[in-house]
């Protein structure tokens, strides 16, 4: 257990132990405790040897499988090719001619910013009650320009 | 360092580098990849310059390649520079977590080191150190975005600000469009893109008809007119070494009637020369590829025989 977990209260603790024992069923799961499975049609980046949290490296074999562990599917790979996955991560129905606007971000086109390894361990349901994982840094779009404003106004300008 | 009245400051207008000015100008680019030596010897690094230097707009000097420990790119790149060669400094995050790749590109920058191309990396099993520990703290789509945030923002990844300017850098980023699953790479590109990324190197092309396809989509997507794409060329010796890539390389495509050709050759080097040629032929016409990357890895004194042979210097730039 990671020294942040250690430092979470029981209740916290406790939720953390449930998140832990279904995601560790269902994916290949390290409680990053920034869950983007949602974003990311339910593969969980963390599984991936490099931690990419941004689509698959240019390691990727000819199978599918991953340049580290010759033996195990790319996360991303076994994502993209799944039917059921794909509707997720890939949103096909959106026309590709509308990412030229820049308006509209289907999840695929989403840019996950960096891990906070302060949060690792902990769980990702308990930070995002309580928004502890509220990072705007690399937010885009509407909401991140308002975020932005948001910071230029509330900074000390020296 | 925020501007006036809490507005973003202005980001600095480039040209940063010789290499964005050939690209920005519309000239047909050339890059060649300078590997550093297993050893502190400067020389080496000179004699490669010297072969090189007049025969390409830029140079590449690569990361500790193949994940096997090498002289540090940033100084290679700083010896480049003070030859009065543009050099970029290719930086991978498999070494380094988010203060050494802060503190590398702001150090390669005023070491008037004006290119960087951001990677993820090999992976270290593939290297002499295999039992070292990977650190892959940022992705390289992450690291393109903090030095273009650093440059155009003044800011560190944590938001805290610089004191003074930021690195005056090229952006650059790889991209793959060999490795499965195919029809994500034009989205990571776009979000390399989109990230930053001023000009984007690729795996080296043998699959022209893969290649192709990949354009049709990053045309379709209309990231070709936002974007510097410079496929890369690697001139191969001997047939053995083009068997063992297509074997051995994960993320490369090389189809069987090249490897056939080579086999086939009598001059297996001169047929590698000519397959080189070939390839750099057929992608000058690609609408949306504005230069090449040649890749001549362990090979360096190629170079100048095929960048004359491809029409793609009538002479010495320098």
């Amino acid at each position: 257990m990671s020294h942040a977990a250690k430092r979470e209260n029981i209740l916290f603790r406790l939720i953390g132990w449930i998140e832990r024992v279904i995601k560790g069923a269902l994916f290949n799961f390290d409680e990053c405790g920034q869950c983007i499975l949602k974003d990311n049609g339910f593969v969980c980046p963390m599984g991936c040897p490099k931690n990419l949290r941004n689509g698959p490296c240019g390691g990727v074999r000819q199978n599918g499988h991953c340049e580290v562990y010759p033996d195990m599917t790319c996360v991303w790979y076994a994502g993209i090719t799944s039917t059921e996955r794909r509707q997720y991560l890939m949103d096909d129905r959106v026309p590709r001619w509308w990412m030229k606007t820049g308006l509209f971000l289907r999840s695929q086109d989403k840019i996950q910013p960096p891990v906070d390894w302060r949060m690792h361990g902990t769980s990702s349901w308990v930070n995002h009650a309580i928004k502890r994982n509220d990072q705007f840094l690399f937010l885009e779009g509407k909401e991140g320009l308002e975020a932005y404003a948001w910071h230029m106004e509330n900074e000390e300008v020296d | 360092m925020s501007g006036q009245n809490g507005q973003p400051p202005e980001p600095p207008s480039g040209p940063f580098s010789h290499l964005q000015k050939v690209l920005e100008g519309g000239t047909f680019a050339v890059a060649a990849e300078l590997g550093p030596p297993k050893s502190a010897d400067r020389s080496v690094i000179e004699r490669k310059a010297d072969m090189l230097g007049g025969w390409a707009d830029a140079i590449n000097v690569t990361d500790n390649q193949t994940a096997a420990s090498r002289m540090s790119s940033m100084a290679a790149c700083s010896i480049l520079v003070d030859k009065g060669i543009d050099a970029v400094f290719q930086i991978t995050a498999r070494d380094r977590n988010r203060l050494a790749i802060q503190n590398d590109v702001m150090g390669a920058s005023a070491l008037g080191i004006r290119n960087v191309l951001c990677l993820t990396g090999d992976d270290v099993s593939l290297g002499n150190h295999p039992d070292a520990k990977r650190v892959h703290d940022l992705g390289s789509i992450e690291m393109v975005q903090a030095v273009k945030r650093m440059r155009d923002d003044g800011k560190f990844i944590s938001n805290d600000d610089l004191t003074g300017e930021g690195p005056q850098m090229f952006i650059g980023a790889a991209s793959n469009p060999f490795a499965p699953p195919h029809d994500f790479r034009p989205v990571r590109l776009a979000k390399k893109v989109r990230a930053g990324a001023q000009f984007i190197q690729t795996q080296c092309v043998f699959d022209l008809e893969r290649f192709k396809a990949f354009m049709a989509d990053v045309r379709e997507m209309g990231l070709h007119e936002q974007v510097h794409i410079m496929p890369g060329i690697m001139p191969v010796k001997k047939p053995g070494i083009m068997k063992f890539m297509a074997k051995n390389v994960p993320g490369m495509m090389i189809p069987d009637e090249l490897i056939t050709r080579m086999d086939s050759a009598a001059d297996p080097e001169e047929e590698g020369v000519q397959i080189a040629v070939e390839t750099i032929e057929t992608l000058r016409e690609i609408e949306g590829v504005h230069g090449v990357h040649i890749m001549a890895f362990m090979w360096e004194k190629i170079v100048p025989e095929i960048v004359q042979r491809a029409n793609l210097r009538e002479e010495t730039v320098t």
